[in-house]
């Protein structure tokens, strides 16, 4: 009770009349006013506590911490230098020293990679294993995708051209092009920043962004391939000179000329310094039909639902199963699915260090699946890559990874082929011994797009 | 900024804060300075003491007034700013503690102390009783001791306490009074040595 009364004292929860009275006793009574002290000790220590830690806080450096991380600073840049107007007669291989610098080598001395962030190093964690499953998943699309590419089916490899293409160009920030007058072919050296015109023969000319990539290369392509086929002729142009012209550039293996979706068809390239120049005005326009209509490189995706039914031979354990389901293809390369089937196999059981395999034993199974999808352009084939999540009527809960390819018959009608890996991942238990999912085979299916 | 904003209450200062950062005014900077300043001791007094390490403290600190920046630049609402702050900073030494299992359990304390040089005194003798107040503390059970600093150190009321520790204020004063009882019973015995440093 004293000490109660001390310690409010002390809290400063005692009314003055109160502390009054408490003093008097401390001053009086030996008892009370060793406890005073005692807790008095108490009190002293934590404020030299407190001033001994403010003193060593540090307390402005930290704010300074707290300012720059709450405002990071900005990444620093480096400016690619303003390339001045270049002589498109200059000499390609540029001077060596460096006082005598040429734009070319300027542009390219500018490292765009100087800037990448540190990638932090991410913590080990269990989930390594599924990371393994994912890796070879990543390493198996490469392989169809390679496959795809050297087997010259090829818009995979035609764009992948393309883009390695681009990204030389924007980097340097400059390009070679041909240049063609009136029947005559010159090979010269422009250095223009992120853009140039492009008059062509077919009509589709206009600015091509470079820094646009992929697609804005492939833009006056597609254009090409569906319009009716233009000629600009200058005027003044004797026919003769014309049509040496044209030969010219169907002989001439430029990179723009091999970019031609169209195999055979070469196209030949004006490139104008001035897009503003009187001569763009004095221009008149031939149309010749084009003899032959030529597909468009890509098909709309359109979501939609398929039915599906699978058979599979399991090398492990030895035996068959079969499912039907349905797959629904949320985008060009992502697919969900639902299966429901049976697997007629001879289950593992494991129990310690003996693993047994039992009679061959039926077993139904619902298994959800998601797909990526890889289609090969232009073609009917499609690569897929697939994960199963399931459970069998037995209890253990397995997944498995696959891979396959399928082939459209029909626009209506697909048949694949698939291989997959099963591991499981909840064992269900028959009296004390682990029942065992996990199987490895192979399969063909029909799906029917509805 | 400011004598007047320094008398202004928090709410005010992060609404003008907030006010402040969409115009991209650098007096954010100024507010918030005014706001670190006045939360900034308690928050590293209760932290150091339930953590008892000066590295760690630093980086709990800073990382509560960085959460509490960043709120306020989203123009989130902040009912209780002091609230909030300890709260945040109480949040972040549990989660350490909890990574961290690292418990120090000492039921009678026979000091054998390691001289550290963390306080910054000269003093030897000085920094070694400042070691013994901290080893006091953590021989007190979490929450007699958390109780404790919040009530000596943060110096908040027992409402305060017993709202962000999740009991009653009365409950709070009682884990005070009984923490302060076991720490007046290991600290007697450097009693003198004690006043002699408070007299310094």
């Amino acid at each position: 009770m004293l000490a109660q009364l001390i310690h409010s004292f002390f809290d400063g929860t005692l009314s003055d009349a109160q502390s009054t009275a408490l003093l008097q006793q401390v001053r009086g009574e030996r008892e009370v006013s060793e406890e005073f002290q005692r807790q008095q000790t108490v009190h002293n220590a934590i404020e030299a506590d407190k001033a001994g830690l403010i003193a060593n806080s540090r307390a402005e450096d930290d704010l300074e911490a707290i300012f720059a991380k709450v405002q990071p600073q900005k990444k620093a840049t480096i400016p690619l230098p303003i390339l001045p107007f270049a002589d498109a007669h200059a000499p390609e291989t540029a001077l060596p020293t460096a006082s005598n610098e040429t734009p070319r080598q300027a542009g390219f001395s500018v490292n765009l990679a100087a800037d990448k962030p540190a990638i932090p190093q991410r913590k080990s964690r269990r989930i390594m294993p599924f990371i393994g499953r994912v890796a070879l998943q990543a390493i198996s699309f490469c392989v169809v995708g390679a496959v795809a590419a050297t087997f010259g089916v090829a818009p995979l490899g035609k764009q992948s051209f393309r883009v390695g293409t681009n990204e030389t160009l924007s980097q340097s920030h400059t390009h070679s092009s041909t240049f063609i007058d009136a029947g005559t072919t010159t090979k010269e050296i422009t250095r223009q920043q992120d853009h140039f015109r492009a008059t062509s023969g077919n009509g589709a000319n206009g600015e091509v962004n470079l820094s646009s990539g992929m697609f804005g290369a492939m833009q006056p392509l597609i254009a090409f391939s569906q319009q009716e086929t233009d000629i600009v002729i200058p005027i003044g142009v004797e026919k003769n000179e014309r049509t040496i012209a044209t030969e010219v550039v169907s002989g001439y293996d430029g990179e723009l000329v091999q970019d031609c979706p169209i195999k055979g068809a070469k196209r030949p390239s004006w490139f104008l310094d001035e897009p503003t120049q009187s001569y763009a005005t004095q221009l008149e326009v031939t149309k010749i039909p084009r003899t032959k209509a030529v597909k468009p490189l890509k098909q709309a995706f359109e979501q939609s639902l398929a039915l599906t039914a699978r058979v599979s031979r399991n090398i492990f354990p030895n035996g068959f199963a079969g499912s039907v389901g349905a797959v629904f293809s949320v985008s060009e390369r992502d697919a969900v699915g639902l299966e429901i089937g049976g697997a007629f196999e001879r289950p593992g059981f494991k129990s310690g260090n003996q693993e047994r395999v039992e009679v061959l034993t039926p077993a139904g199974f619902v298994a959800g699946m998601y797909r990526f999808m890889m289609p090969v352009e232009n073609t009917r084939f499609a690569g897929f890559s697939q994960i199963r999540f399931g459970v069998e009527t037995t209890g253990a809960v397995f997944a498995g990874i696959g891979l396959g390819v399928q082939y459209g018959l029909t626009d209506k009608i697909t048949v694949f082929a698939s291989t997959e890996a099963s591991r499981t991942l909840i064992p269900a238990f028959s009296g004390d011994s682990p029942f065992n999912a996990a199987h490895d085979g192979v399969s063909l299916g029909v799906a029917i797009k509805l | 900024m400011t004598n007047s904003s320094i008398k202004i209450s928090d709410e005010l200062l992060v609404s003008q804060m907030q006010a402040a950062l969409q115009c991209e005014s650098s007096e954010a900077n100024t507010l918030f300075t005014v706001l670190y300043k006045r939360h900034e001791q308690r928050v590293r007094l209760y932290c150091y003491r339930m953590l008892s390490d000066g590295d760690l403290t630093r980086d709990i600190v800073q990382e509560t007034f960085v959460r509490l920046y960043n709120t306020i630049a989203e123009g989130k609402a902040i009912q209780n700013v002091s609230g909030y702050i300890i709260r945040t900073a109480r949040n972040l030494c549990f989660n350490h503690k909890r990574d961290s299992k690292h418990t120090v359990c000492v039921n009678e304390v026979e000091i054998a102390l390691p001289v550290k040089s963390g306080f910054g005194h000269a003093d030897h003798e000085q920094n070694e009783l400042l070691e013994i107040i901290g080893i006091a503390l953590d021989c007190l059970d979490d929450e007699y001791k958390e109780a404790f600093v919040l009530r000596y150190y943060s110096e908040m009321s027992y409402e305060e306490i017993g709202e962000l520790t999740g009991t009653t204020a009365n409950n709070a004063a009682s884990r005070v009074f009984r923490a302060k009882e076991k720490l007046k019973n290991i600290l007697s015995r450097y009693r003198i040595d004690i006043e002699r440093m408070t007299d310094t």
